[in-house]
């Protein structure tokens, strides 16, 4: 075989080779409809909203839902099984503003022009933030959403990034294979994400910041690629606090706020121990 | 500094038209094949793809009722998914620099694996990860994407006799590692 036709031949193989697989298509899909639906849109609601609006007008329950429209747009033309996703969606948002002081909750709630939830909990103390690409402006900021944020690496990543680090030996064969295996969470998996971290939440209320970092971590194995890497990131940082592991408080709270400098949750973890560092 | 290069490609969107606004659904389902190979063959590790793919297109759904010319849109998208890589694989730079070179040596396909896709594949990854990032970026591009030279050159926002240049001496490349293979494995035959 002559180098031209190794050439074309390699060529030929790399191209198909490294396109997704159909289990890759359905998990990015899914992954990225909850991010999305579990989004506080805020500035970018109205940018945003002419596509989301446009994909739901067929089945979309509100002209002014972005997320609704979006996800069943999404959803109707992708696949049709994930309607429940919205579901999860309001979940999310249900749950997550009340624990983190309802803004994320509220804004949610605006943007899929529902009735406003219950809040699941008391306000406790803590955390968390949307994910710095995730991040779109607090509702409050300006229209313009901040389109230009870089997609900086996101606490998933960090996540993932650690997990990838412990399988340091691993070829990429065995990486992909990994990533697979920890990625390929089900939309179930949101819910069941969800559930852990309002165990650390009661963990934290109950001042028992041991459990509440035990399970932090063991959502770091369990969902690697987590959609709630953000509250996950506060709530550790709480937790070190409660244990008066300052300084890996402090650390983690610098990594946090470089990432996510206008989350709905900084200002928490700024009252956090680690706020003498923390900016 | 990648966050100024993404802004200004952002920037680059023509002016708002609602009659004209692509859906995010079809852009999803037209885009994402391409989208998660060129974050693969830019260079951010299998763990990372699922990640960065997301953040492609989480950034395509807020910024999509920009555009109102589709024919620009494929390389705007592209423009995101190349800065996207940028920024995962340095942070993944940091942490697998000192193990990259023994991987690779242990994904390059053996004697008479050759003529199996998977291993053709991994050599070319391979060789991607040693190439410099320049070299990289114009080949990948170029060569596995097959985009022209005037839209590789707005993507990377250098001039085109760059992208040509570079993509000469990437295609060089290439052919050198190609011949050393043929060699190797003539020799393995050989014995």
């Amino acid at each position: 075989m002559t180098v031209d036709e190794l050439e074309r031949r390699f060529i030929r193989a790399a191209q198909h080779e490294l396109l997704p697989s159909a289990a890759d298509r359905e998990r990015t899909q899914a992954a990225l409809l909850e991010r999305i639906a579990a989004e506080p849109w805020g500035g970018a609601a109205g940018a945003s909203g002419a596509s989301g609006v446009g994909l739901g007008a067929a089945t979309g329950p509100s002209a002014r839902s972005l997320a609704p429209g979006f996800v069943a747009g999404v959803v109707g033309a992708m696949r049709g099984s994930r309607v429940g996703m919205l579901g999860v969606g309001l979940v999310v948002g249900a749950v997550v503003g009340g624990w983190f002081g309802f803004e994320r909750g509220r804004e949610l709630e605006r943007s899929l022009g529902s009735d406003p939830p219950a809040p699941a909990a008391p306000v406790v103390a803590p955390p968390a933030p949307p994910d710095p690409a995730r991040n779109a402006s607090p509702p409050e900021a300006a229209p313009e959403p901040p389109a230009a944020e870089p997609p900086e690496p996101s606490p998933a990543v960090e996540v993932a990034e650690a997990a990838s680090a412990r399988r340091s030996g691993a070829g990429a064969g065995r990486a992909r294979a990994a990533r697979s295996a920890a990625a390929t969470q089900p939309p179930s998996s949101l819910a069941a994400e969800l559930a852990m971290l309002q165990r650390a939440r009661r963990a934290l209320n109950a001042e028992n910041g041991r459990l509440a970092l035990g399970i932090v971590e063991e959502l770091d194995e369990r969902f690697p690629n987590g959609v709630l890497v953000e509250e996950r990131s506060a709530t550790r940082i709480l937790s070190l606090c409660q244990l008066e592991r300052v300084a890996e408080a402090k650390q983690a709270a610098r990594v946090f706020l470089g990432r996510y400098p206008s989350s709905v949750y900084a200002e928490r973890v700024r009252q956090s121990c680690a706020s003498g560092s923390a900016d | 500094m990648v966050t100024a290069d993404l802004s200004r490609v952002l920037a680059l969107a023509p002016e708002p038209s609602r009659a004209s606004v692509p859906e995010f659904a079809e852009v999803f389902r037209q885009h994402f094949d391409f989208v998660w190979r060129t974050l693969r063959s830019l260079g951010v590790p299998d763990a990372l793809v699922d990640d960065a793919v997301q953040e492609v297109f989480i950034c395509v759904h807020r910024r999509l009722p920009e555009f109102e010319r589709r024919s620009a849109l494929k390389t705007w998208i592209y423009s995101i998914a190349y800065h996207t890589a940028q920024n995962f694989r340095r942070s993944a730079r940091r942490r697998e620099a000192s193990e990259l070179d023994d991987e690779l040596v242990s994904r390059e396909p053996g004697p008479g694996e050759h003529a199996a896709g998977a291993q053709a594949s991994q050599f070319v990854r391979a060789f991607l990860e040693r190439l410099p990032r320049e070299r990289r970026d114009v080949f990948v591009l170029c060569v596995l994407e097959e985009l022209s030279a005037p839209d590789v050159a707005e993507i990377l926002q250098v001039k085109l006799n760059t992208v040509y240049s570079r993509l000469r001496l990437a295609r060089a490349d290439f052919r050198s590692a190609l011949e050393r293979f043929a060699k190797s494995e003539e020799r393995a035959e050989a014995t």
